[in-house]
């Protein structure tokens, strides 16, 4: 056990202490599993992401009208002139 | 669940355009899995399963090692956004994940005593029975628990999970030379405790 050497990494002592036995493969089956739930889980979120676009998409005309509207000055004191009623 | 995802299991997460080849570094693959394949996380657990459940192991016993790592995952999966893609090897940045897994499990022990922490208690114990006929194992092992918990956590990352010291910088999440130099101040202190003459009481407890 030569701590004395920075070459000498593992000391055979202080790694024979480190040593463990594999773990059983359904041990990390099962470790596994709990990912694929969470991968599963943002993978439901990821495609509901996917369809809000679209709606949004379906949108944009009737938007992108208003937003003329609202940008265009002239229409804007017309409307403001003609009153509530209008 | 188990039975949606079993081909997935068995054969991995291959599909068109998934980045799977042994050569393709974790980087790519966690940067993957961030640009919609979520299931290409999955390799990098593959890659890396073995040598964290080692590291739960060695720190907080078998048992607990086993409930702990698909939490590991969990985490690690929730965070990867967070990984800096420079790093080609992943398991520094895990061995990190793990080690606040483990953190708030000792934290739910009865015993609260952070300044001795209990996490080294158990393991440590069945080392020593698992070693008994070594005095040397013993004496190293009453060492280890008398170092300060930084630079204890710094040398058992280089010399039981074979990281470098600027791995286990990563890691903990501190500065290269503070890593080094915490390496050094663990190795000269057990090199000191263990040329005392041996402390019968303390060796033997």
């Amino acid at each position: 056990m030569n701590l004395h050497s920075e070459d000498s990494e593992v000391p055979d002592v202080l790694s024979a202490i480190g040593q463990v036995n594999p773990p059983a493969s359904h041990v990390l089956e099962n470790a596994r599993d709990v990912l694929w739930s969470a991968i599963a889980e943002e993978m439901l979120s990821n495609a509901e992401d996917r369809l809000r676009p679209a709606e949004f998409e379906a949108d944009q005309p009737e938007r992108a009208a208003r937003q003329r509207r609202a940008n265009n000055p002239q229409q804007a004191q017309r409307r403001r002139n003609a009153g509530p009623g209008a | 669940m188990t039975g949606l995802m079993s081909a997935w299991q068995r054969d991995g997460p291959r599909r068109d355009g998934l980045l799977q080849s042994a050569d393709v570094r974790d980087g790519p693959l966690i940067a993957q899995s961030l640009r919609g394949t979520p299931e290409a996380f999955v390799e990098i657990v593959r890659r890396h399963e073995v040598a964290i459940h080692g590291y739960l192991t060695r720190r907080a016993g078998p048992g607990a090692a086993d409930d702990l790592l698909g939490e590991v995952w969990v985490r690690a999966f929730g965070a990867r956004h967070r990984y800096d893609p420079s790093h080609e090897d992943a398991r520094p940045w895990l061995y990190g994940i793990a080690r606040n897994v483990l953190r708030a499990h000792w934290r739910t022990g009865q015993n609260m005593d952070l300044a001795l922490p209990e996490e080294v208690l158990d393991p440590w114990d069945e080392i020593t029975d698992r070693l008994d006929s070594a005095m040397r194992a013993r004496a190293l092992v009453s060492a280890l628990r008398q170092l300060p918990a930084p630079e204890r956590d710094v040398l058992l990352l280089v010399a039981w999970e074979q990281l470098t010291p600027a791995e286990a910088a990563i890691t903990l999440s501190i500065p290269p030379g503070t890593a080094r130099s915490r390496l050094h101040r663990a190795r000269t202190t057990l090199r000191e405790m263990l040329a005392e003459p041996a402390d019968e009481t303390e060796v033997r407890k």
